[in-house]
């Protein structure tokens, strides 16, 4: 394009550069305003930031956190199992059922501290209460 | 907490954002075709920037304005091919007639124009013209790149992608703009 190298012996960059001036030059007065405006703002911002110092985050209960966590859950596990634990441990176990009063099947008068230790001693006494027995068996 | 900024900082950003303004500005212009806009993204962009400035070093304040820059950018052009689109579904409303003209058609060079500054500019047209024709990212890299000379890690920051892909992307925006208006496009840096 011979034509406009000779229309112009400026190069792309060198035109964009004088149209930079030009439009410069143009919004002269509102460029240097939109600078100002820039810079008040950070000053602005940064007395604010002097005036109100940011309060630093609070960590003094940080480090507690994750063992309440912990102990919160067990808790509430516990506080789950426990009732249920109560409530199936009678029926489950033989040997809470074997040793339960109502099926131990030992006669009041041996639990009755009243009776003298000396007759439970003597032979004599249960032969008479096996005759005792068998007479209530056959009356 | 920040360290208590002094005159000189002040002084610093005010320096360093009266010298990016300008070419940041051409820059929007180019992006979204619409001068208007481009001033107030370009507004928004130094408050945005200003409100992180303190947070980085100032060697990488051209990377990071840019970068607030080139989304700035893409949100508008996202919000207008939004309203571009609810003014195609509501034809009879008042928002059609709002609709964004394209980028303009390249004028042809009459070669019997004999005052060169008129020349230049009508040349300046039909290349900001080409420039708009491009995709996206072919056009930011030309910009970024090749234009305001930033290395091509600086440009792959700024774009967010590699290297590689920067480098493929300005060889096909200059092929792409030799085609169309000739040699006298600048060589690739």
């Amino acid at each position: 394009m011979k034509h406009k190298q000779s229309a112009s012996s400026k190069t792309a960059k060198q035109l964009l550069d004088q149209s930079t001036i030009e439009i410069s030059q143009r919004h002269r007065v509102r460029l240097e305003q939109m600078t100002m405006q820039a810079v008040a703002h950070r000053s602005r911002q940064h007395r604010e930031k002097r005036q109100s110092p940011k309060q630093p985050r609070s960590n003094k209960y940080r480090p507690f956190a994750f063992p309440l966590a912990m102990a919160s859950s067990v808790m509430f596990v516990l506080w789950l199992w426990w009732p249920l634990q109560q409530t199936t441990a009678p029926q489950n176990n033989p040997a809470v059922v074997a040793i339960s009063p109502s099926n131990t099947g030992v006669p009041e008068w041996v639990t009755d501290t009243e009776i003298p230790i000396s007759l439970l001693d003597n032979m004599a006494f249960y032969d008479w209460l096996a005759k005792q027995k068998d007479e209530q068996n056959h009356g | 907490m920040n360290p208590p900024l002094s005159g000189s900082d002040d002084v610093t950003l005010t320096l360093f954002l009266r010298e990016i303004r300008g070419r940041a500005l051409k820059y929007a212009q180019i992006r979204v075709a619409n001068e208007e806009a481009a001033l107030d993204i370009l507004q928004d962009s130094m408050m945005g920037f200003s409100q992180v400035v303190d947070s980085y070093e100032e060697e990488v304040w051209n990377n990071l304005f840019y970068k607030i820059l080139k989304r700035r950018i893409t949100d508008w052009l996202r919000k207008r091919s939004w309203r571009n689109k609810l003014a195609q579904m509501l034809t009879f409303s008042q928002i059609s007639g709002d609709r964004e003209e394209g980028p303009p058609e390249p004028e042809f060079l009459d070669v019997s124009d004999t005052d060169s500054n008129y020349a230049a500019q009508r040349l300046l047209m039909q290349f900001e013209a080409a420039l708009a024709k491009l995709p996206v990212r072919q056009q930011e890299t030309y910009l970024l790149r090749q234009w305001q000379g930033m290395s091509v890690n600086e440009t792959a920051d700024i774009m967010k992608c590699s290297t590689g892909t920067v480098k493929t992307h300005l060889s096909r925006a200059m092929q792409s703009l030799k085609k169309q208006l000739g040699e006298w496009v600048d060589d690739e840096t």
